[in-house]
């Protein structure tokens, strides 16, 4: 309870903080929008000239773009700013600040920093998705709950998987590099996991599940229930694994002299 | 000769006010108030080659922007700054090479080597000022023995501790031997130790190489340790510029008085200060006869003595006042303001 | 000069400071280069075809379009702004020391480092997929190379652009993302220009990406100067927006901090 009173408290003092400069804030909404309006021209351009891509129609692939959109947006929102930040946090010795706290250390440096930008421009993920929605013509029941709870797990899934490579991070310390290869993993779900050989398909949606993230809640939405049960393995197999390594990576961490504040 | 020399030197900011209560961030969204900050209003000095000055008051008096004026990275609003002959703002090279600036804030090795030693960094700072290979290493040699800081030079920045980091940074502020040094809170965040070395440090190189010393400090003990010169900032306004003897005059109708008492303290010291086995009380020139009559007849006591008040309560009335006693501007006490 | 070179000198030793960190960087590229393999083999399987490109043709405008995204210096680094904003820029104005010159050498010697590990990485890979390739003449390697080598200048002006509006904006930072994914979609990196349907000449952008991976691959052959031109005029323009924002911005500049 007082990590989600934290995580509000943060997301409200972030409001304050990014609205200082009110035109770089408003411009930041927009170019988060751009992600997903990018690659909804991107789409758009490939369907003018083709039917389908590895048996995924238009519609179906706007939802993916929509999804990825939502559940990364989201993620961003959250802790995308904290994740990135951990190996420079260790770099700069600022860990012991969270340490010393009565909150779980991890998701407390997870959740530091939350995006109110990135939350803001979750609209336009949503208005593509639903284009797509109403493309597909799809309309199982229960579907849209059971999407909904399975965006929510895809975001669970991604924070504990920065966690993890956060780890890393306070034995390599400057790891910024990894973050941007799981960044440019993630930007596979915005692609129909059939278009990926089984060795990839194997890695990313099942040991790495970015492809997971988009494809599964999208399947979901669209009658085909073949990939949940292992999805829903995830959260709890990455609960425990984190449990066990957090204490463990401590022990490699150095710290610096001093914390200096360095925005990332 | 003048290394420095202000007149009516003035500077202002315009600040955002945010707004109070539950919506106050959402109306400072949409709607802004601002508010001028006078950060220096009619400013005049002048220093001389070789001085060692030190400028106190207390946080948002102006003491960093009077140095960042003078380092020619602020303009003013009005007034003229003079420095080393220079107009700062101008920049020129001759300038900027003939000067430095230290904050204990932040440093350039911070900013630009944070992950490599410092040897890289001063091997940047030698090019940056031209200084010749083997002038660069007796310089180095001389700053590294006199800071102590051999065995840290060579250690990643960001494993250094604040103090040790203070110090090389300081190394590479003075490699190319300035003429004028600008110190703006030096000290800060150091134990005391690091902060006398600090001092010891200053005041040497203040010596040896006859360079005009300005430092800035709100701990007022800084000031202690510093050259006899001292200017008073407060709310933008030069409020004092003198011996900072002179100060103690600041307060004239008041005395210290020591007392030294034998084992636990008699009655007649209640209400004084008890620090160990003495008792300190500041009392009027009108009522010191009438109080030391009072405790002298008290068998406990082995020794009273009368003192100026201490520096450092001299300045906190000061600034709790927000103005000087014309006293303290008499005679030789003040200094040319024109 | 050799001020400049030795900050170039340190970036590099940077860079090099954290292996892994360059190591996860310098394979950071093959992970999109082989989502657009993947999605234009499947896409192309069907038997459709985008526009006039051959699926090899594609490939190898990706490959040069990736290598210009993962090593041109968009942002000039962002803590350019940050140091404006901060107050950091303090520390460079009282040295007779150029700021925009630092930034100038740090991301040539940054530059420097990514190309060279990137291409380590790339050629393997290149050599690997070499029937999918199509390799440039002697005259096309030349002439992408010049355009590449304008493009960073452009990238890096345009770059210093975004970060010296600190001294007016405040943050410039969201004004950075905006232009990030502009710049892609506008420049060529997400889809070849030609693709897109709608006339972008009159933008600097596709210098930075698609006329560069386009001489690469042979295909701007008629107007080679008429181009050069172009871009060299782009960067000049850019060069000047800097010079001026960097002269009025110093009398705007605040030097909060320390």
């Amino acid at each position: 309870m007082s990590l989600l009173m934290y995580v509000l408290k943060a997301i409200l003092i972030r409001f304050r903080r990014e609205s200082v400069f009110r035109g770089s804030f408003l411009l930041r909404i927009l170019g988060k929008a751009s992600y997903v309006i990018v690659y909804y021209i991107f789409f758009d351009v490939i369907f003018g000239s083709m039917e389908g891509i590895g048996g995924w129609d238009r519609g179906s692939v706007f939802m993916l773009v929509g999804t990825s959109g939502l559940v990364l947006g989201l993620s961003q929102s959250l802790f995308g700013r904290g994740a990135v930040g951990l190996s420079e946090l260790v770099r700069r010795g600022g860990v012991e600040m969270f340490l010393t706290r009565p909150l779980p250390a991890g998701l407390f440096m997870l959740f530091r920093e939350p995006s109110i930008s990135d939350l803001l421009s979750l609209p336009v993920s949503l208005m593509v998705l639903i284009h797509g929605m109403q493309m597909t013509h799809a309309r199982p029941p229960g579907s849209c709950f059971l999407f909904v709870l399975l965006i929510l797990v895809s975001v669970t899934i991604y924070s504990q998987l920065h966690l993890f490579l956060g780890l890393f991070a306070f034995k390599f310390v400057r790891l910024s590099a990894i973050f941007w290869w799981l960044s440019d993993f993630s930007d596979y779900a915005r692609y129909p996991y059939r278009i990926f050989p089984m060795a990839f398909r194997i890695i990313f949606l099942y040991i790495i599940p970015v492809l997971a993230l988009s494809n599964v809640p999208v399947m979901v939405y669209l009658g085909d229930y073949s990939l949940v049960a292992p999805f829903l393995a995830f959260p709890m197999f990455f609960a425990f694994l984190l449990r066990f390594l957090f204490p463990r990576a401590l022990r490699w961490y150095e710290g610096t002299g001093t914390y200096e504040l360095v925005e990332g | 000769m003048y290394s420095i020399k202000v007149e009516k030197l003035c500077k202002s900011y315009r600040k955002e006010e945010k707004g109070q209560g539950r919506f106050g961030s959402l109306r400072f969204f949409f709607r802004r108030k601002y508010r001028e900050i006078h950060a220096l209003r009619d400013v005049s000095f002048s220093i001389e080659r070789g001085e060692m000055v030190g400028i106190i008051g207390p946080n948002g008096a102006g003491k960093t922007t009077l140095l960042k004026i003078l380092s020619g990275v602020l303009y003013p609003d009005s007034g003229s700054v003079s420095v080393l002959g220079y107009i700062p703002t101008r920049r020129e090279k001759e300038f900027l090479r003939s000067i430095t600036y230290f904050t204990g804030q932040r440093g350039f090795l911070s900013l630009t080597i944070w992950d490599l030693p410092p040897v890289d960094g001063y091997e940047l700072i030698r090019h940056i000022y031209g200084i010749p290979e083997s002038e660069y290493r007796r310089r180095l040699k001389y700053l590294v023995e006199l800071l102590d800081v051999e065995d840290l030079i060579r250690t990643p920045l960001r494993k250094l501790s604040l103090g040790e980091r203070t110090k090389v940074e300081l190394v590479a502020a003075l490699l190319h031997f300035p003429d004028l040094v600008l110190l703006d809170e030096p000290t800060i965040g150091l134990d005391i130790v690091s902060q006398k070395r600090l001092w010891e440090f200053f005041r040497l190189y203040n010596e040896e190489r006859r360079a005009t010393l300005l430092i800035t400090s709100h701990y007022t003990r800084d000031i202690e340790e510093l050259g006899k010169r001292v200017l008073i900032l407060h709310r933008g306004r030069l409020l004092f510029d003198g011996d900072k003897k002179g100060l103690a005059k600041g307060l004239p109708d008041r005395k210290l008085v020591k007392v030294v008492f034998r084992s636990s303290p008699p009655p007649s010291l209640r209400g004084w200060r008890i620090e160990g086995d003495t008792a300190l009380k500041q009392v009027k020139k009108s009522r010191l006869s009438d109080e030391l009559r009072l405790i002298s007849l008290d068998d406990s006591i082995i020794d009273i003595t009368i003192e100026d008040p201490p520096f450092e309560d001299v300045i906190r009335e000061i600034f709790t006042r927000g103005e000087v006693n014309d006293e303290v501007f008499d005679g030789s006490e003040k200094r040319d303001q024109t | 000069m050799t001020k400049y070179l030795t900050a170039a000198k340190n970036e590099i030793k940077l860079n090099f400071r954290y292996r892994f960190n360059l190591l996860a960087f310098s394979t950071g590229l093959l992970f999109p280069l082989l989502g657009y393999v993947f999605l234009w083999k499947t896409a192309y399987s069907g038997g459709g075809r985008v526009g006039e490109y051959s699926l090899n043709g594609l490939f190898t405008y990706y490959f040069w379009a990736l290598f210009l995204d993962y090593t041109l210096p968009v942002f000039a680094y962002g803590d350019m702004a940050w140091n404006i904003k901060s107050g950091g820029l303090t520390l460079f104005l009282v040295r007779p020391f150029s700021f925009l010159f630092y930034y100038v050498s740090i991301i040539a010697g940054g530059t420097l480092v990514w190309a060279t590990v990137n291409l380590a990485v790339l050629v393997p890979f290149g050599m690997v997929f070499a029937r999918y390739f199509i390799f440039p003449g002697l005259t096309d390697f030349l002439v992408g190379f010049l355009f590449t080598a304008i493009g960073y200048f452009l990238a890096l002006l345009l770059g210093f652009v975004i970060n010296l509006l600190a001294f007016y904006l405040g943050d410039p930072s969201g004004f950075r993302g905006l232009y990030g994914w502009g710049m892609m979609l506008l420049g060529g990196s997400i889809i070849p220009l030609d693709l897109l349907g709608f006339p972008l000449d009159r933008l600097p952008f596709r210098f930075l990406y698609f006329i560069p991976a386009k001489a690469f691959m042979g295909e701007i052959r008629g107007d080679i100067l008429g181009l050069l031109f172009e871009d060299v005029l782009w960067a000049s323009i850019s060069l000047f927006l800097v010079l001026l924002l960097w002269k009025r911005g110093l009398r705007k500049y605040e030097a909060y901090g320390g």
